[in-house]
């Protein structure tokens, strides 16, 4: 089973996950190259051309400019995104927060979150329509040391679950496969296990080489499962 | 002897080119500075220039021994105001460059600075600047940057002119620098500082506020104003002729009338926007101006917004100006504009979507405060629930009606700080048909069956406000209103938006009159009763037959997009733009792209 996996900047401690697994000798067929940051991902940046889907985010750290890849960089099984099921900036809206949270509607999450994932879910639909597999990978949740982290952490933990929930029940609705969080990452809150977090002190946002080997290691249980390899 | 006199002794170039002699032949004439003494002549011309004070109060006049006493151009000013005051009349031919003051004034006629027949005019001046700053020689124009000036104390008429005419705009504090601009063909926009700006025919954009912007992008031309300044002088010359042609003066043998009753009749003097023939005949809608003075100044007031569909436009264009912009229930930070707009957000100063009814406002204040607790509280819609009073506020019914308790509970105490925290309330009135619950008079928003709930004849009814409903309605939202803030004000405004459908028996336009002309007047009565009530004329900006029905769409209801861009043009041309804060609120944002794009940079190095 050969996986190719793009997206944002969580693909960051994927691409390190990866590599400590072929340290160990143990995942050869993967392939890791991010797309752009997440925010830039928020409004349209792909293009459907005759056979291929072309990325048009001008931007110094994108290393795809095409998906599926030219031929001659390799033929994948699946391509796996890392960017729907980043939902943070929803999650820590100041809105949904205060001493009387104010009531809000489903079909207002609702309304967040795919306005926010509408294009990155656009693009796997584009490659389905090219007959490319494609499934995608649960981000980080909130860590418990973010620094927007409003007081109520149970409420922080219940958001990302509803926000989350909103795309899993979009992707499924698209029968779109995805790779989730273990049980194993998340603390009893909802948040992020402190276990995962970046090994750069001053990155309080994303996940750790550990947490990426993690979800490599979910994605070749999964997967096969699905479509069977 | 035919003697001129006008200011001679005065570097303003304006004054010096005012006299007719410069530009007529006359035979025997000679000229004098207003502070002469004028030997014994044959006739006496004064003018042109702001002289007429001269005659009205010092009566220089009386001291020349003159079979005729002509003023040819003549005109007034008065620091600070507008209004010019009654027109002298004991001239035996009074030439008045204010247009409209010789309404009513025996041996008046309007004459333009008679400086139009220079054949300096008829050179063509080469367009290189787009804006010019011509300015007066005592009164300074602000400091604008690089734009060029010059003032009317150094130039000859030639230098003025060419100077003048080599702006695409003109803006000057100057009375002749509007003048010959407009001559000129010229736009102009002048910055008034006494009522002798207030008399042009041709009126330019007048910019009161600083805002040299929007007075630029609504100054206008006007080619015919040279031929037409001209066939006025060249008519008042041939009465200036037959006068003199006539026997003496028989004026001072003439029983002296009462000069107040001579003068004063209630028109004369008005000014231009108030004379329909200068205000409106012969201008395109977007050329009419001065459709509104304001009462009071509002860049320091926290402003609070309601009222029909039309008063969304309001709200939305002073907060994109920087007003203070009072949202009580701001919408999540990272909605986008159009799901804040499906969701009610940011339309008004809370999420009680379209008031269309003094009574609904009314209501909803008393709801906020819990004076009033409506019996029908929820309609279903759709195997859901939406609330009465704001049907539309949310795109999907709600699941169950705690779920609309609660919103509404929410909603009710944001609309409580609301008014606690505004010093201007700005409401545009809607309609005056409303449906209301025969249980206990409340009214909604909509007909019930219309967007949830169902209509029972024997539950509701259709109420048409009268005038005297929809003033007590006000009066009592002012009291209150003026009970939570002392000092708070209010902007009443009119919908120009007609009635969809009545529920009367009226054809539906019959039905709009008669709401609009109720709210009308409600609105002004309350603006002439109360100093901080205001009144702003969208209404009539739009409605107006003088509009022609531009600046609706083609079904003759929804306004355009021109309609409502000229509509808060006026206003903003009363109530400056406050000063934008400096920097933006993306610090956020940014900062997360700058941690997502290290942390890329670090996991696949730069060039992967």
């Amino acid at each position: 089973m050969k996986v190719f996996i793009t997206g944002d900047s969580h693909t960051g401690a994927l691409a390190r996950g990866l590599r400590s697994l072929q340290e160990q000798g143990r995942v050869a067929s993967f392939k890791v190259a991010p797309l752009s940051a997440g925010l830039l991902m928020n409004e349209r940046f792909f293009e459907e051309r005759d056979g291929f889907v072309e990325i048009t985010i001008s931007d110094k750290i994108r290393s795809v400019s095409r998906l599926p890849v030219d031929p001659s960089e390799g033929v994948f099984d699946w391509y796996g995104l890392s960017a729907p099921l980043h939902v943070q900036p929803i999650v820590l809206d100041r809105f949904f927060y205060g001493k009387v949270p104010q009531p809000f509607t489903p079909a207002l999450l609702k309304r967040l979150v795919l306005d926010r994932k509408r294009h990155s879910i656009d693009l796997m639909m584009a490659l389905r329509r090219l007959g490319v597999r494609v499934f995608a990978i649960e981000a980080p949740r909130t860590f418990p040391y973010h620094p927007k982290l409003p007081n109520d952490l149970a409420r922080v933990g219940e958001m990302e679950t509803r926000c989350r929930d909103v795309v899993f029940e979009e992707l499924a609705r698209l029968d779109i496969p995805v790779v989730r969080l273990p049980a194993r990452a998340l603390r009893a809150d909802g948040l992020m296990s402190e276990e995962f977090r970046h090994e750069r002190p001053t990155d309080r946002h994303h996940g750790s080489a550990a947490f990426g080997a993690m979800m490599i290691e979910e994605m070749e249980k999964v997967l096969p499962a699905v479509g069977g390899s | 002897m035919l003697a001129f006199a006008h200011y001679k002794n005065t570097p303003n170039i304006g004054d010096l080119m005012c006299a007719p002699y410069h530009y007529f032949d006359f035979a025997d004439a000679q000229s004098f500075d207003l502070s002469d003494t004028i030997p014994p002549c044959d006739a006496v011309i004064f003018g042109g220039g702001a002289i007429e004070p001269k005659l009205r109060t010092e009566r220089i006049h009386d001291r020349v021994q003159a079979r005729h006493k002509i003023g040819w151009g003549i005109g007034t000013s008065r620091r600070g105001k507008t209004t010019h005051g009654p027109l002298i009349d004991d001239l035996d031919l009074c030439g008045v460059r204010e247009i409209g003051r010789e309404v009513g004034v025996r041996n008046a006629f309007y004459v333009p600075c008679v400086s139009c027949m220079s054949p300096l005019f008829d050179k063509v001046y080469p367009i290189s600047q787009e804006v010019v700053f011509y300015t007066h020689g005592v009164f300074s124009l602000p400091d604008t940057g690089n734009a060029p000036r010059l003032t009317n104390r150094s130039a000859s008429l030639e230098d003025a002119l060419s100077f003048i005419g080599s702006g695409e705009t003109v803006v000057t504090n100057s009375f002749h620098g509007v003048y010959w601009a407009t001559l000129l063909g010229r736009k102009v926009v002048c910055l008034p500082f006494s009522s002798k700006f207030y008399g042009y025919k041709h009126s330019p954009v007048y910019c009161t506020d600083g805002d040299f912007n929007s007075a630029i992008k609504a100054a206008r031309s006007y080619p015919e104003a040279l031929e037409d300044a001209r066939k006025q002088n060249i008519a008042f010359h041939e009465r200036v002729q037959n006068l003199l042609a006539t026997a003496p003066s028989s004026r001072s043998a003439a029983p002296e009338k009462p000069r107040e009753l001579a003068q004063a009749h209630p028109y004369a003097g008005i000014e231009a926007r108030a004379h329909w023939r200068r205000a409106v005949v012969g201008r395109a809608p977007s050329e009419m101006t001065d459709w509104y003075r304001k009462k009071f100044d509002i860049t320091q007031m926290r402003i609070a917004t309601a009222g029909s569909c039309f008063a969304q436009h309001i709200g939305q264009r002073l907060r994109a100006s920087g007003f203070q912009f009072v949202d009580a229930e701001p919408a999540p930070s990272v909605m986008l504009p159009a799901a804040r707009a499906d969701f009610g957000y940011g339309l008004y100063s809370a999420r009680f979507g379209n008031i269309y009814t003094t009574r609904q406002l009314l209501q909803l204040m008393q709801r906020a405060t819990g004076e009033f607790v409506p019996k029908e509280r929820f309609w279903q819609k759709d195997g859901g629930f939406v609330d009465p009073f704001r049907p539309a506020i949310e795109p999907v019914p709600y699941e169950s009606k705690e779920a609309v308790t609660a919103a509404r509970a929410y909603h009710l105490k944001r609309v409580r700080r609301m008014l606690e925290g505004t010093d201007l309330f700005v409401f545009t009135l809607g309609l005056t048909e409303a449906w209301t619950s025969l249980q206990d008079g409340t009214v909604f928003p909509l007909a019930p069956g219309v967007h949830g709930g169902q209509y029972d004849p024997n539950k509701h009814a259709l109420l048409n406000l009268t005038y005297e409903d929809v003033t007590s309605d006000l009066q009592q939202v002012i009291d209150r209103l003026r009970a939570i803030n002392p000092n708070m004000h209010l902007l009443l405004t009119v919908s120009p938006v007609p009635l969809m459908a009545t529920a009367t028996d009226q054809h539906v336009v019959v039905a709009t009159t008669h709401s609009k002309a109720i709210l009308r007047a409600a609105a002004g009565h309350f603006a002439a009763k109360y100093d901080y009530v205001d009144y702003f004329p969208s209404f009539e900006i739009i409605n107006s037959h003088v509009t022609k029905g531009q600046f609706y769409e083609d079904d003759g209801r929804q306004v355009r997009s021109s309609g409502v861009d000229l509509v808060m043009s006026h206003f903003f041309s009363q109530h400056a733009r406050p000063e934008q804060p400096a920097g933006g609120k993306s610090g956020v944002a940014g900062g997360e792209r700058i941690v997502c794009e290290e942390e890329i940079l670090s996991s696949f190095g730069a060039s992967s």
